[in-house]
């Protein structure tokens, strides 16, 4: 059920009319998912969120 | 959905054929079948497979499914809103009458902000704040969902408040 967690968590972190702290918090919530059980794929989409929230790129939307 | 593809049209077929009523009403337009509409829909908006107006009249009329199928959720798999005391104003939690339940109302949630997604864009100024208001709100509601134990990796399994569940969570 954890893993069904990272598409919605992934949706909210990269939606751009979310405020920042709302998508910064999904983001850590990846992160918490991927170290605490090991789920490599949270990890890797909450640093590629993050990247593209800084240069404006977006994960889902290409 | 995440390449904005289309689902191979064999895997709807599929889907139809196996999707029998599960008990959370709206039994022929469950989510997984509007999941599949909306990548196609998705899909047709990046290829440029379809005008603005035809995409935009597709979304409208499939968050209306959305907000129906919301509507006609059985009173046993809808969940309830609290405010835990002592959790400071505007903390709310999320119970659920089990895992299930809280991972079909996150899908709803995540195609609904998707759908929007789609009409904001095309929508007349005006109109943008209603969706966008909408989308926060059903972010929300997915962080609400998924913060209901924080901080603790060693709680982490334990992510929704499931009545049935209540003595292994919120420890």
């Amino acid at each position: 059920m954890i893993m069904g967690l990272i598409w919605p968590l992934t949706v909210v972190a990269e939606e751009e009319l979310n405020a920042d702290e709302v998508r910064r918090w999904a983001i850590r919530e990846l992160r918490n998912i991927g170290s605490s059980i090991g789920h490599r794929q949270a990890r890797l989409i909450a640093d590629t969120v993050e990247e593209g929230m800084g240069s404006g790129t977006d994960v889902l939307r290409g | 959905m995440q390449r904005a593809t289309a689902a191979p049209d064999d895997i709807l077929r599929m889907h139809q054929t196996l999707a029998s009523n599960s008990g959370w009403g709206n039994g022929d337009k469950p989510l997984g079948h509007l999941s599949f509409r909306l990548s196609r829909l998705r899909a047709a908006a990046t290829t440029g497979g379809a005008d603005t107006t035809e995409i935009l009249e597709t979304a409208i009329a499939m968050d209306r499914e959305l907000d129906a199928w919301a509507g006609n959720v059985p009173e046993n798999r809808k969940y309830t809103v609290t405010n835990p005391q002592g959790s400071g104003s505007g903390s709310q939690r999320h119970v659920y009458s089990s895992i299930w339940a809280a991972q079909t109302w996150n899908n709803y949630r995540t195609l609904r902000i998707l759908v929007r997604q789609l009409i904001v864009p095309r929508c007349k100024l005006g109109e943008r704040g209603t969706h966008v208001a909408l989308i926060r709100r059903l972010s929300g509601e997915v962080c609400v969902s998924a913060g209901c134990y924080q901080k603790s990796p060693s709680k982490y399994f334990a992510f929704f408040c499931c009545e049935g569940e209540g003595a292994n969570v919120c420890k």
